[in-house]
């Protein structure tokens, strides 16, 4: 592809966020579904693509029910593979909210085909870009979930987005996937797509009450970026019960806070405990401030956005 | 002490409910912060095609095929870059076609497009080798079988698997007119017409 080529496919792709760090585990999944569903909440019409073989982007978005995440991922193989027009596997699986899902099976056939192609045409990195873009403007956000692993994907995701954030965690190990992510970054825009911006970094799963720690990895990742990087102000706490509770329900966090008692519900259900009742877990109140973070960080990602656009 | 206990002034009521409660819609705000429609949306359809001047494509290709322009229906036939405006009324998308090719050729098509585009060389290509009237030939030689090894290799739609694929960004009435010379000619594909016309273009460089 030569250079007007591409930039007719990157005006189409302007509004392609992708979620990626080099580790499993660092919210990103959870960080992206929430920002997607949120913004699709908002009236936006929003597309994710997840491209973890792990496919719980479905499990995020309440898709845990047998057969109801079945044949996930084939639609992008074909929509890769096959050049046949990409269709969510799972359309509206919120109002404005469509889903491109993952499996295993599919993904690991199109990391092979990646793999393949990749070798013998330069153009086969702008795969996922092709396929997005006949649909791409029918969405105000694509939002891609970026898999840990399986370079091939990472890097075809890269070439399609026009944004990156990097979410992480506080361990080392977090902080090192977030570096890996980096090197990817700065790989993709010398190579394939000069116009990615990295975002931000999302620094999540940190306890609000330790405030140590929050400024010790806030300073760890401008250390790793070699000065100031991009960090969003918004800290999103590490909030274990809502956060399972969310997932094994298969609800966005501002959903479950929709579910947490009131103040007399709670005095009842106590009151039915005292009486010898079996009374089922109330959904825990943190979801309320967890929802307000993610809420608070998805601000500021449109922020960001917005900003970017006004400039250019 | 019968006077009766004066009623507590206490607090006024000050309605603090929603300092407690959550607001309706977490997404409220997102709404003013960021468009729905992205800015860049617009500029997806160009109103005029971009392909770079006559010179510059004199300047970038190794090689042109002027000196085969010598009929005279030449100048009553329209430029490659009138060929490739909008057409009236600007409703002339692009469009993404892929064409498969050698990767020997694709080579020869990437530096010919140096300060042009891909696009450009190949309509070129297919304009200027119509124009001689070699077209129709340029397609059937570029059908016949390799015969040079021990055996005749079977011609397959897209000219054999180690074809690579080039993808190009083209306005509807390129399209257009490279489907109506594939039926003209009976070619197997836009694919095997391109083909053709690249390398009766590379093969008749002087």
């Amino acid at each position: 592809m030569d250079s007007q080529e591409l930039d007719a496919l990157r005006s189409v792709l302007s509004r392609v966020v992708a979620f990626g760090n080099g580790k499993g585990g660092s919210l990103k999944t959870t960080l992206s579904s929430n920002v997607a569903g949120l913004a699709a909440d908002s009236g936006m019409r929003v597309l994710v693509v997840d491209l973890d073989p792990q496919g719980n982007m479905s499990e995020d978005l309440g898709l845990t029910q047998v057969g109801q995440d079945k044949d996930a991922g084939e639609s992008l193989y074909e929509a890769i593979a096959r050049r046949k027009t990409l269709v969510p596997s799972h359309p509206n699986v919120r109002e404005n909210l469509d889903l491109v899902g993952a499996d295993s099976t599919n993904t690991e056939a199109l990391v092979s085909w990646l793999q393949a192609n990749m070798l013998r045409d330069e153009d086969a990195v702008y795969a996922l870009a092709r396929a997005l873009q006949p649909i791409a403007d029918q969405y105000s956000l694509i939002v891609l979930d970026l898999p840990p692993g399986q370079e091939q994907l990472i890097r075809v995701a890269l070439a399609a987005a026009r944004y990156l954030i990097i979410p992480t965690q506080a361990d080392i190990s977090s902080l090192k996937g977030m570096e890996l992510m980096g090197q990817r970054f700065a790989k993709a825009r010398a190579n394939d797509n000069p116009d990615l911006e990295l975002l931000g970094v999302a620094a999540v799963c940190i306890p609000e009450a330790a405030k140590v720690l929050r400024n010790e990895t806030v300073a760890a990742i401008h250390r790793s970026f070699g000065g100031e990087a991009p960090v969003f102000g918004t800290i999103v706490r590490h909030a274990a019960v809502p956060a399972t509770d969310a997932r094994n329900r298969g609800l966005l966090v501002h959903e479950l806070e929709t579910f947490v008692p009131s103040q007399a519900e709670t005095f009842a259900r106590l009151r039915q405990r005292a009486a010898g009742s079996q009374v089922e877990r109330a959904v825990s109140s943190t979801a309320v401030k967890l929802a307000s973070d993610f809420a608070g960080i998805t601000e500021e990602i449109f922020a960001a956005i917005a900003k970017r656009e006004a400039a250019a | 002490m019968n006077e009766k206990l004066p009623p507590s002034g206490g607090l006024p009521p000050r309605h603090l409910e929603q300092v407690f409660t959550p607001p309706a819609k977490r997404s409220e705000n997102l709404q003013r912060i960021l468009s729905a429609v992205p800015p860049a949306k617009a500029r997806v359809v160009p109103a005029q095609d971009p392909a770079p001047s006559v010179e510059a494509e004199a300047d970038a290709a190794p090689a042109t095929i002027e000196e085969v322009k010598t009929e005279p229906t030449e100048s009553s036939r329209p430029d490659p870059v009138d060929r490739a405006a909008p057409l009236p009324g600007g409703s002339d998308a692009r469009k993404m076609i892929i064409v498969y090719m050698p990767a020997s050729q694709r080579e020869w098509l990437r530096k010919a497009a140096v300060g042009s585009t891909q696009l450009y060389v190949v309509l070129s290509a297919v304009d200027q080798v119509e124009r001689a009237g070699k077209l129709a030939e340029a397609i059937a030689k570029a059908q016949q079988p390799d015969t040079s090894g021990l055996f005749v290799l079977p011609q397959t739609t897209r000219g054999g698997s180690t074809n690579v694929q080039v993808s190009l960004w083209a306005l509807e009435s390129h399209i257009k007119v490279l489907d109506d010379l594939v039926s003209k000619y009976a070619a197997p594909s836009r694919s095997a017409l391109v083909r053709a016309a690249l390398a009766y273009k590379q093969h008749h460089r002087h």
